[in-house]
């Protein structure tokens, strides 16, 4: 019996050791529901295949909680590896170079090398430094599209060569739309995000001074600029006329689309995954309206989403694990895999080449809507995207405006105006609080 | 009759209260000093440069629309909860205290709100009102009302009082119906003889010897809807819309935490600080002389 318990002992002491020589790397990210299950599947391959590392799936909540708990845990001394941090959070990231490892110097000290050239221009420059590094992995990238229900579309009569692909179209479809009985021709999600931030890319409209924010922190708001006065005067307007529905800051729109109310939604591409499981009907995506009369559009939308940062104070054991699980996330199968089951955007010209190969956008054509608008024209000084410190705050600001536009208390001009100079005040804060 | 107990150690009553003590300074004293240390600086969230900006922080609040609308949106409604939470608790337990049979039932259901999570309250009450998917907004459309507490300001702060009133009636009820019970029946049948009737009884007898527990669900039901309605309202509305739901402490954690501008959260802490030891000066010498115990 003894020497049986001595065995036993023995076989957990080596098991033991064997746990103990896998590399383990805590990876925080705010991928909830459905995303965790693909998450998870991808970790179990990468395990699979390199077996000396652990990845451990921490799931920290939104993203902003996220980036809360990630400033607490570098404070008291116990961050993690790898932070998945929202695309708004990219200046702040940015400012704190103390505290992080550029993706750039640690996939080309890995023998991985890779630079914003690696990936799609929309995606590459987003998070690439003001000297041209890249600074954090693309991993989720998504891009707003219009979600079409078709049978409503159906039951006024119309077809799909009736979707609607400027604003006066929406408007003159969503007044069919009406007179067949539907309760509301269009809605959207991330009102700030997609009806002032992309709406100014997609017309290659200055968002903010200094290119943006790329080329210095010290920079004042545009958005109160008379095209998107005059679009956000235009949604109020649809409003009034019962076209557009408001359903609220996040993407709460969503259940007017799911439930059959609205017609129309813009909302992320990435949610495409889970709106086609969750509906009905049959539904299509199509590229986001704009506005005729402005010259050049439209142009090329920015990326939401977020990316992959790394942490400094990691042991050398640590980094060549990340760095290999940047690799195997790059790789085009992985790319293919994630795209099919979360809606999100291939990444890198390698993995947007082999999903063409494969005929992955023939089966799925709603999948190339996103891709396309991204990459309708190369990326302009304005378009590349918008780098802003307190850029949450600042869509708070700018979803308040909105959302005092849409409730009738003040005027588009008047909202966008005031916060445009809210902003002004948090983004001179921000280059107090980074000086 | 001499009630006061005398240590012959002076040692012993210093021990006997020092865990309270502790307790106090570690997690009272000690972060409220924290906090207004850092209200006097600006400092990036990592923590890498921090500088002193003396009482740029308070300045900056005042000059600040936002802050101002928080100070007069969470006074409207502190004292609306505190008022509708008061004279429900009244209402019920005066009812229930008369109810011979079954009380036990009907204070078993009057408590149950209270017993429920607040984060359990904020989402029952939100999928009732939701404007898409919710009973109440269906309802309401009836009768000629359009619901949306995503976009009307009035409905969002409505809602949040409503959950707030919701469970927190039962508070006052409890504490109510327990004083009611206090009240001896001999002065009622004095009053009952004088020939006052049962309003009169109730108005100029009962209610005058609840005034102790009034003023003190006066302070509980402030303090309340100060400070414990931080989750109703992060469920319910987040603080929209166009944050016309964010009170003051909401507005602490949104831009300490999600905004991560730590001076400012700080200075809007001692502000609140402040703001509450004022309430609490005027509440215990400006009421409680017209107490009577």
């Amino acid at each position: 019996m003894k020497r049986v318990c001595f065995g036993l002992l023995l076989a957990l002491g080596l098991f033991q050791g064997a746990l103990a020589q896998r590399v383990t790397i805590h990876f925080w990210n705010a991928m909830g529901g459905s995303l965790a299950t693909t998450l998870n599947g991808l970790i179990a391959q990468f395990e699979q295949q390199y077996p000396q590392y652990h990845i451990v799936n921490d799931y920290k909540g939104d993203y902003p909680t996220l980036l809360t708990s990630l400033v607490a845990a570098y404070r008291a001394g116990h961050p993690p590896a790898i932070a998945q941090v929202y695309e708004i959070g990219t200046a702040l990231m940015m400012s704190e170079r103390q505290a992080i490892v550029p993706v750039q110097t640690l996939m080309t000290q890995a023998g991985y090398p890779l630079t914003p050239n690696t990936f799609l221009p929309a995606i590459g420059y987003y998070y690439a430094s003001r000297q041209g590094q890249l600074m954090s992995l693309p991993f989720n990238s998504s891009s707003p599209v219009m979600y079409v229900n078709r049978a409503e579309f159906k039951r006024a009569g119309l077809t799909l060569a009736d979707i609607p692909r400027t604003w006066p179209e929406v408007k003159s479809i969503g007044l069919r739309l009406q007179a067949a009985g539907v309760h509301c021709a269009i809605t959207t999600a991330w009102p700030a995000w997609i009806q002032l931030e992309e709406l100014s890319a997609w017309h290659n409209v200055p968002y903010a001074s200094a290119d943006n924010g790329f080329a210095s922190f010290d920079v004042k708001a545009l958005y109160d600029n008379p095209m998107v006065i005059h679009h956000v005067a235009f949604l109020a307007q649809l409003e009034r006329q019962h076209l557009f529905e408001y359903g609220g800051q996040g993407d709460s729109a969503e259940s007017l689309f799911t439930s059959g109310q609205c017609a129309m939604m813009l909302e992320s591409s990435g949610a495409r995954g889970g709106i086609e499981h969750n509906v009905g009907f049959p539904v299509s995506v199509a590229m986001m309206p704009y506005w005729p009369n402005v010259k050049g559009a439209p142009q090329n939308t920015i990326i939401g989403g977020a990316s992959l940062w790394v942490v400094r104070g990691q042991s050398k054991a640590v980094y060549q694990g990340v760095a290999t699980f940047f690799h195997f996330l790059l790789e085009p199968k992985t790319q293919l895999e994630f795209q099919r089951q979360t809606g999100y955007l291939p990444l890198t010209h390698a993995g947007f080449a082999y999903a063409k190969k494969l005929g992955y956008y023939r089966d799925t054509p709603g999948a190339i809507v996103a891709v396309r608008e991204l990459t309708n024209k190369a990326p302009t000084a304005y378009s590349r995207g918008i780098r802003l410190g307190n850029f949450p705050q600042i869509r708070v600001v700018n979803n308040t405006a909105l959302e005092s536009v849409f409730s009738g208390q003040a005027t588009a001009a008047q909202a966008l105006h005031r916060a445009a100079r809210q902003a002004d005040v948090l983004l001179n804060r921000f280059s107090e609080m980074t000086q | 009759m001499n009630s006061q107990v005398i240590f012959k150690n002076k040692l012993l009553p210093v021990l006997l209260i020092l865990p309270q003590i502790l307790i106090t300074l570690v997690f009272f004293i000690w972060p409220a000093f924290e906090a207004l240390w850092q209200s006097f600086f600006i400092e990036d969230p990592m923590g890498f440069h921090q500088h002193f900006v003396g009482l740029k922080n308070f300045a900056a609040l005042f000059a600040s629309h936002a802050y101002l609308y928080s100070i007069v949106m969470t006074l409207v409604f502190s004292v609306c909860v505190t008022v509708l939470t008061m004279a429900g608790g009244l209402l019920f337990s005066v009812l229930v205290n008369r109810v011979t049979r079954g009380q036990k039932l009907y204070m078993l259901l009057l408590m149950w709100p209270y017993a429920v999570a607040p984060a359990v309250a904020g989402i029952l009450l939100r999928f009732m009102f939701d404007p898409a998917i919710g009973i109440a907004p269906y309802l309401l459309r009836h009768v000629g009302i359009h619901w949306d507490y995503h976009v009307s300001a009035y409905q969002a702060l409505l809602l949040i009082i409503l959950v707030a009133v919701w469970q927190q009636t039962s508070y006052s009820f409890l504490f109510y119906l327990a004083a009611l019970q206090g009240v001896p029946d001999s002065l009622h049948e004095a009053a009952a003889m004088d020939g006052a009737n049962a309003w009169q009884r109730f108005w100029h007898v009962t209610f005058p010897l609840l005034s102790p527990t009034t003023f003190f669900l006066v302070v509980m039901n402030m303090l309340y809807a100060f400070f414990d309605t931080f989750g109703i309202i992060q469920i319910v509305t987040q603080g929209g819309p166009a944050n016309a739901t964010q009170t003051l402490v909401y507005k602490v954690y949104n831009d300490g935490f999600v905004g991560l501008d730590f001076g400012s959260s700080a200075a809007q802490s001692v502000i609140l600080m402040l703001v509450i030891v004022g309430l609490m000066v005027i509440q215990f010498r400006v009421i409680e002389k017209r107490v009577h115990y």
